[in-house]
């Protein structure tokens, strides 16, 4: 069995195609580089590739990662390259290491994904102080749609953040860090925590007043998918 | 100047951003030297449309194949879209440089059909481009049209500079050089004009006056100018193994309608039917060799990664090496992972054959149009297949194991009457019978037949452009009538097309000049996306067209075709006016004309083009 789990980055004006889009051009781009894939068997067949953690459209990231099989065995640095020749511009990838048997997938592996908040120039940004009182509070509840849609609920989801800062350097526009849980068992989304954290400090904003890139993508225990092959 | 940084603000509040990013594999960006002409590619649809037609792959690549010549493309925005560029000041621009419409030199909107008018002028409007051609300056770019309806071009005639008639991957370079040359000269536009005209395939609109009769119909289209040809020939590439296809085509980022590699493997068709204006229009036959098409395909196929490939043509049966073709894409289906997809085929048996062995584990939905249902109207519409062929056909499909087959009819049809209704049903019934046939002893026939009904539209440059389409109260009473036939028959499902988007659309077809300022009416009324039921408003066009001075009915019923002079009399399609009349005169005795490759049949298309199918079987 021969298995890859590659590190992508997507950035520039490619943010704004979907999950299922980059799926699509992936499968694409292994059968441009001429990478074959293995394909479920039964009567509708298709190939084992999957993203480990679908992004939300309009966020950059450099910590994306594709896992596929192939009928034979590649070097890693060969699946690099061939991608990078054939992928458009916007995706790229970054590393690719070989996955082994024991491996589950890499999917169920992430708990933790760590993301930036870039302010536009004219953006009103909250200030240290905010933060910290906004992390102080025993609670914080947001209001979820429930899973019937009948109605909403109060979720705490201070149980979810993992870091939250702010980074602020001499020139560039402020920057908000943060580290959230992410996944199948707990997921909080960074923009429902941004509603939050703005509504808390009085902050009214308009849809492009920031823009949210991951960074990375952790296991449980905070490591990098990469760790324990 | 570039929108990059306006359109950045937009993106995130959108639906489906990825319609308005560029960035595909394959656009190309000249942005290192300026090319001396700009061309814009404007699909008067949304994004998914527009880069589903094959027409715009070629032309992107012919003009982008030219050193001086770079060619972006433009699409309709959605109306959230639209919405917040009209907001915000964000004029139409081209998705590869974010270029403003208006800065291009020309700007090119391809007509594929009538109920996209709107939004052309919609288009033009979002470009701060001056709707008509008589209100443009030395600061617009020349607006041209191409594509089917430009051979009728009359009802948009005030707002395009000029129209390409026919096909374009040769006329357009021609006209880009004579524009690069013109530019370096620094003529003024009707020296550009001018110059044109004498290109085949040219029409330039200011340079005609149509005069009407009291009745309303077109008395004489007179020259405004000497040098103005009298009758504009549309132009026609005569040999397509030497014409360009894209090995390389753009590759969407986002799901399109057809998102698939493309092969198209001939031009025309021989069948004549009577109805069909790609019939007429596109002749004659001319194909592409199978080796060069095979060659293409593996080369798009590796250029781009496609898991599906779809063939072109207006019969796909009819390509004379169509075994060949099939038995070795067949294999490099198979060799590749890719599915093939064969439209417009015939019901005969090696088609079965291949569909069977393309479709071996999964069965997707056999489509057939038999068009009416009895043979009688078969005869008039010309299309030449009896019920025995139908029948058969349907039994084999049901004996391989397609458990899903859609049939095409047209209700409307001239000389139509409800025993031809009838005979719709009848084929149903005799249909669904084979499928009970079939699954005695096994377990349950889930069979499912769909019929489907649009309404007849008279085209132009058809025999049938003579013809009326019956009114809304008599479409309406034949679709209720069917519809409780079919309540009747287990397992069928009917559905039929609105008339009211029908009418509009046959009243743009076989309109003058005069509907210009209906059209321009409408869509000042708020009127655009026609072709889309949620968007189509009938009453808005009837009162544009009341506003306007004009009489729906007078267009529907062909009253509009029935003098001397037709609105698009000036306009060539190489196929005789004489051929059409006699045609249409055999259509109403029920006289069949055959297929022309047992024999020429006289249409007249031989005089500018030679025939490579004519007496071939």
């Amino acid at each position: 069995m021969n298995r890859y789990l590659v590190k992508f980055e997507k950035t520039g004006l490619l943010r704004y195609i979907s999950h299922l889009d980059l799926l699509r051009l992936f499968l694409r781009t292994l059968k441009r580089s001429g990478i074959g894939l293995v394909y479920t068997k039964g009567f509708n067949p298709h190939p084992k590739m999957s993203l480990a953690q679908p992004l939300p459209l309009g966020y950059t990231s450099s910590g994306e990662y594709l896992e596929f099989e192939t009928p034979i065995s590649y070097d890693e640095s060969f699946i690099i390259s061939s991608l990078n020749c054939k992928l458009p511009c916007g995706i790229k990838a970054l590393d690719c290491r070989r996955v082994s048997e024991k491996f589950k997938n890499a999917a169920s592996l992430v708990c933790w994904a760590s993301y930036e908040v870039i302010f536009s120039e004219s953006a009103v940004v909250p200030s240290g102080a905010q933060l910290l009182g906004f992390l102080d509070q025993s609670e914080i509840y947001i209001a979820k749609r429930n899973k019937k849609k009948t109605g909403s609920e109060q979720i705490d989801i201070k149980s979810l953040i993992g870091h939250l800062s702010l980074l602020k350097n001499e020139e560039d526009p402020p920057i908000i860090y943060m580290k959230v849980r992410t996944g199948s068992a707990a997921n909080l989304n960074p923009k429902v925590l941004m509603d939050s954290l703005l509504s808390f400090c009085n902050i009214s904003y308009e849809e492009f007043s920031f823009h949210i890139k991951r960074l990375e993508l952790y296991q449980e225990d905070g490591q990098s998918l990469y760790k324990d092959l | 100047m570039r929108l990059d940084r306006q359109l950045e603000k937009l993106l995130p509040l959108v639906n489906k951003p990825g319609r308005y990013i560029g960035a595909e594999l394959h656009s190309v960006v000249k942005d290192e030297v300026q090319p001396t002409t700009s061309f814009g590619f404007a699909f008067p649809d949304i994004y998914e449309i527009g880069m589903s037609y094959t027409g715009l792959q070629i032309l992107y690549k012919v003009l982008n194949d030219l050193e001086d010549v770079s060619c972006e493309r433009l699409f309709a925005p959605a109306l959230d879209m639209e919405e917040l560029m009209r907001r915000n000041s964000v004029p139409l621009f081209t998705l590869e440089t974010k270029t403003p419409a208006k800065e291009l030199d020309i700007l090119g909107f391809t007509l594929q059909y009538e109920l996209c008018y709107t939004n052309v002028l919609n288009m033009l409007d979002l470009a701060d481009i001056p709707l008509r051609s008589s209100e443009r300056n030395a600061a617009h770019p020349f607006v041209i049209g191409g594509g089917p309806c430009a051979f009728n071009p009359e009802p948009v005639a005030d707002f395009f500079d000029f129209f390409v008639i026919g096909d374009g991957e040769e006329a357009l370079p021609a006209i880009c050089k004579a524009h690069a040359n013109w530019k370096k000269n620094e003529g003024n536009r009707n020296d550009f004009l001018l110059t044109i005209i004498k290109l085949p395939g040219v029409y330039v609109p200011s340079f005609y006056r149509p005069s009407y009769k009291e009745d309303g119909r077109v008395e004489v289209i007179e020259k405004t100018i000497p040098e103005a040809p009298d009758q504009i020939k549309k132009y026609i590439v005569s040999d397509m193994n030497k014409a360009v296809f894209p090995t390389m085509p753009i590759v969407p980022l986002i799901e399109t309608v057809h998102d698939r590699s493309v092969m198209e493997l001939f031009r025309g068709c021989t069948r004549g039917c009577r109805f069909c204006q790609a019939g007429m229009i596109y002749r004659p036959v001319r194909e592409r060799k199978a080796s060069r098409a095979l060659r293409l395909i593996e080369e798009q196929l590796s250029s781009t990664g496609y898991d599906e490939l779809s063939l072109l043509s207006l019969s796909t049966s009819d390509y004379s090496e169509f075994q060949t073709l099939t038995t070795k894409l067949l294999k490099t289906g198979q060799e590749r992972n890719v599915a093939i997809s064969l439209p417009s085929l015939r019901l005969d048996a090696f088609s079965f054959e291949v569909l069977n062995e393309m479709q071996k584990y999964k069965k997707t939905g056999l489509t057939f149009a038999p068009e009416a249902g009895t043979q009688r109207l078969r005869d008039v519409i010309n299309k030449c297949i009896s019920d025995d062929d139908i029948l058969n056909g349907m039994q084999q499909a049901i004996r391989l194991g397609w458990n899903s087959i859609k049939l095409y009819f047209m209700i409307g049809l001239p000389t139509e009457t409800f025993d031809d209704l009838d005979g719709i049903a009848i084929m149903a019934e005799k249909i669904m019978e084979l499928s009970y046939k079939k699954s005695v002893g096994t377990k349950g026939s889930g069979f499912r037949l769909n019929i489907s009904a649009s309404n007849f539209i008279p085209k132009p440059h058809t025999p049938f452009q003579w013809a009326a389409q019956d009114d809304i109260s008599l479409l309406s009473e034949k679709h209720i009538y069917l519809k409780n036939k079919f309540k009747k028959i287990k397992g069928v499902q009917f559905n039929y097309h609105s008339i009211e988007p029908s009418r509009i659309e046959a009243v743009l077809a076989r309109g003058d000049r005069r509907l210009s300022a209906m059209i321009y009416n409408a869509w000042k009324a708020g009127c655009k996306f026609d072709g889309w039921r949620e968007h189509f408003n009938y009453d808005t066009w009837i009162k544009a067209m009341d506003e306007s001075g004009l009489d729906a009915s007078f267009y529907t019923l062909g009253r509009v075709s029935g003098g001397d002079v037709m609105p698009w009399s000036h306009i060539d399609s190489g196929v005789l006016d004489s051929y059409l009349k006699s045609e249409w005169e055999k259509a109403l005795s029920g006289i069949v004309t055959p297929d022309c490759r047992t024999g020429c049949t006289g249409c007249g298309i031989n005089r500018y083009s030679s025939c490579e199918r004519e007496g071939t079987i």
